[in-house]
């Protein structure tokens, strides 16, 4: 039957168009609102030592592309230093070099750190194949393995020993084992490395990770290090402030392992400064940005592809078929009668430039004169082509004169009746004049005044920044559109206007 | 509203959604609508068939032709211009007699030969064709309807709008020319339409400008209960339609010549819904119950129409 091929394909349609949305929205992180701003974080990083005239090779680590955290552009300013950047599985390093350096050197590397806090931070790492060597030896080694040793005996698994270990560390005796491997620190960054330390010993697959907090204008923004792991397959983070195995709230891992930020070979006095700052970037740039690091298809399959000219005709063009939706849904579900069939989206089209309330003042002007003339021709009894061919030409010469009446006056925007569909005018001009000729005047004005109802709403709707916004980012949703207007074509029901014209037929009894 | 809704659907009030999809689209091929919109192919196809139609008297196809139209009517006194491609009873110009060398309107007004070319180029041009396509310009016979609608109708031709489903004649009604119809018989321009009880063939209430009326506005006279002569043959005529187009759903409109008896005036492929409202009732129950039935003849078609579709009303 029809009717089941129309619903199978209506089904389609629409779950095609959503499908893709969804896929835009939660996977490509395109915005469902417009203006809607993603959290971008710009941090710079400014990197300095002493050289003494020997070869100077320093290592930065750097941050990497991870899921929910996305770097969308990365500068380094080397000045004179040889750059190149390596990576494996756990880090990336960028490394400046110099043969010949004296003096102070300053260097830069800055990027922007776009973060989805809602998704999963830890990546899915292959297991390691073994735990790592705890790097202790001697003293430290032997204090390691009877703490190990000890928190075995009182916890349950592997993370209670784990809270257990960094509930001593961070109060650790004088003289006591904890101080012992702590080595006098007790900022966080020794507090991990103890305790990944002791976590090794006992066999407890656990590595450092070093991040860095996204705070509203920081200017020297300081390193934190939490640790991972391993459990359940994947790894997990714990926060030894808060002693809970979430990551420290508002922080995106750098990079993990003991090494420090920057390490210098041939300089002496290595310093970092860090300086955090939130920027505003929309979400949709932040989307397409990432979406090009991804290289999705269906970013290059979406209307950012093309050049802006083109864009700003597609995010015009596109909002035509919610017009067209709403003028199915007028015509057949409301029953209003309208001069030509889809002329009052067009001319919601022109409203959209010229605005409405001038957009209005002008129309009736064109179409006031331009009835006044058609009358005339009517006079001279014209057969029907050359008769419209002259109402074409009597409406660009209202329009033009207008134009520049307006201009002249210092009214501008009398100069955007030129985006008036002409022949739409015309057609208008001529089906008005007929149906005023046969119907009287009466039935022209009401016709008249239904278009340009409708065409307001058509305008209202087309102008909506939510319908301007899904259409454009969403273009998917199309199909959805298409799927409603072909369900229409098969709606039976009655139309709202034939209600009070069949009421006599109402059965009462 | 939705309570509106309700009673309607109780009432089987057919929407224009409903004809249109139900019943327009399944039943009426594409391909046959040219065979009803062109009158003229439709004036062949009756007379093929052996029903009676208005004669023909000219046809003017292209606009060097119009000079030629003052000939043409030369020995005419009454005839009717009509658009070959016409819809809703547009464009249509009924002359009913001369004075001097004046044409005299069916509503009484005069018009000049000029007047009358022009009317025919505009017809030529499309203004009054479906979709604006050049169309041709008819001249035929004027009807002398039977005396028996004399009281009842001001100034016009009245018909008789008989709609067809399946060769069942569903539902009948006769329109009345009015003074606001300016002597047309067409519902949206103001002419009354009084619905026709199928097995009688006596009118019923009437309708106007969707108010229910029981007398002639113009005349006074009572509109009801008045006998349409030849009812049997209309009936047939209507039912045989079917055959002769293929349409399923159709209206079909005849006139009551004094001396010539029924005549076919045109037939149409989307017929309106006002149908309804001067017979008080619903198409669809009628519709359905057609469609659960089989026929072998065009009397069973028939006699099946004037069992059921009795008007419910007295």
């Amino acid at each position: 039957m029809s009717r089941r091929h129309l619903t199978i394909l209506c089904s389609v349609l629409v779950l095609a168009g959503l499908v893709v949305t969804v896929y835009r929205w939660l996977i490509l992180d395109f915005p469902l609102l417009p203006q809607e701003r993603a959290s971008t974080w710009r941090v710079e990083v400014q990197i300095s030592f002493e050289a003494k005239g020997a070869p100077v090779k320093a290592a930065l680590m750097l941050p990497q592309n991870r899921i929910g955290m996305t770097l969308l552009d990365e500068h380094f300013i080397s000045r004179g230093h040889g750059l190149s950047t390596e990576s494996d599985p756990e880090n990336r390093r960028a490394f400046f070099t110099k043969r010949n350096a004296n003096g102070s050197q300053t260097l830069w590397y800055r990027f922007l750190v776009h973060q989805n806090l809602s998704r999963e931070i830890t990546p899915k790492i292959l297991a390691p194949r073994q735990v790592e060597s705890s790097g202790l030896s001697g003293v430290e080694l032997a204090a390691a393995q009877e703490l190990a040793k000890e928190l075995d005996s009182y916890s349950a698994d592997d993370r209670s020993l784990v809270r257990l270990l960094f509930s001593r560390l961070k109060n650790p005796q004088i003289g006591g084992k904890e101080a012992l491997l702590l080595g006098g620190g007790v900022y966080s960054r020794s507090i991990s490395r103890a305790g990944v330390a002791v976590l090794r010993v006992a066999r407890i697959p656990s590595r450092v990770v070093n991040g860095l907090a996204l705070r509203p204008d920081r200017r020297s923004a300081r390193i934190t290090s939490w640790i991972e792991i391993f459990d359940d397959d994947k790894w997990s983070p714990f926060n030894p402030e808060t002693g809970r195995f979430l990551s420290p709230e508002n922080h995106f891992p750098w990079w993990r392992g003991n090494e420090p930020l920057l390490s210098v070979v041939g300089a002496t006095d290595p310093r970092t400064e860090i300086a955090v700052r939130e920027t505003l970037v929309s979400s949709l740039e932040t989307a397409i940005k990432e979406g090009r690091l991804k290289s999705d298809p269906l970013l290059t399959l979406s209307l950012f592809g093309l050049p802006l000219q083109t864009q700003e005709v597609y995010r015009l063009l596109m909002t035509v078929p919610v017009g067209i939706f709403l003028l199915v849904i007028l015509r057949n579900v409301i029953g209003l009668r309208t001069f030509g069939t889809f002329m009052p989206v067009l001319i919601a089209l022109a409203f959209r430039q010229t605005e409405l309330l001038y957009g209005f003042i002008l129309f009736s002007t064109v179409l006031g004169i331009g009835l006044m003339i058609r009358f005339y021709l009517e006079y001279l009894k014209l057969l029907l082509v050359p008769r419209l061919a002259s109402v074409v030409v009597v409406v660009i010469i209202v329009m033009t004169f207008i134009s520049i009446v307006s201009y002249k006056i210092g009214f501008d925007r009398g100069l955007s009746v030129a985006l008036f569909p002409i022949v739409i005018l015309a057609m208008t001009i001529e089906r008005m004049t007929v149906v005023w000729d046969e119907r009287g005047a009466k039935e022209a004005i009401v016709q008249a005044t239904g278009s340009f109802a409708v065409a307001v709403l058509c305008y209202l709707l087309m102008t909506n920044e939510l319908v301007k916004h899904w259409t454009f980012v969403f273009p998917e949703l199309l199909l959805v559109i298409l799927a409603a207007i072909l369900a229409l074509g098969r709606y039976s029901g009655y139309r709202l206007v034939e209600l009070p014209r069949f009421k006599v037929l109402s059965r009462r009894d | 509203m939705f309570g509106l809704i309700k009673e309607l659907r109780k009432s089987g009030v057919l929407g224009i959604n409903q004809r249109n999809a139900d019943f327009i689209l399944p039943y009426n091929q594409r391909r046959l609508y040219p065979l009803v919109d062109d009158k003229i192919a439709t004036k062949d196809l009756a007379q093929r068939h052996g029903v009676a139609v208005p004669q023909l008297f000219g046809i003017i196809e292209i606009q060097r032709e119009v000079s030629l139209l003052p000939a043409l009517l030369a020995q005419l006194n009454e005839f009717v211009i009509k658009p070959a491609n016409g819809s809703q009873g547009e464009g249509i110009t009924v002359i009913a007699g001369r004075t001097r060398d004046l044409f005299r309107r069916a509503d009484g007004s005069l018009v000049n030969i000029e007047e009358l070319k022009f009317q025919v180029s505009n017809i030529l041009s499309g203004i009054y064709s479906l979709g604006g396509q050049p169309d041709r310009a008819i001249i035929e016979y004027r009807v002398k309807f039977d005396p028996v609608f004399e009281r009842i109708v001001y100034r016009g031709v009245p018909d008789i709008r008989i709609i067809v489903f399946l060769g069942v004649p569903v539902m009948a009604m006769v329109r009345l020319p009015t003074r606001a119809s300016g002597g047309k018989a067409n519902l949206h321009q103001g002419c009354i339409g009084a619905g026709v009880d199928i097995p009688t063939g006596q009118t019923l209430s009437a309708v106007w400008k969707n108010m229910v009326v029981s007398e002639h506005p113009d005349t006074g006279n009572e509109v009801s209960g008045v006998q349409i002569p030849h009812w049997e043959k209309l009936l047939e005529i209507a039912a045989r339609s079917y055959e002769m187009t293929g349409l399923g759903y159709q209206g079909i409109d005849l006139v009551l010549d004094q001396e010539l008896g029924p005549m076919l005036l045109e037939l149409n492929a989307r017929p309106g819904l006002n149908i309804q409202i001067a017979n008080r009732e619903g198409l669809l129950p009628r519709l359905e119950s057609i469609k659960k039935q089989k026929f072998s003849s065009v009397q069973e078609r028939i006699s099946f129409s004037r069992k059921h579709f009795g008007s419910l009303r007295p």
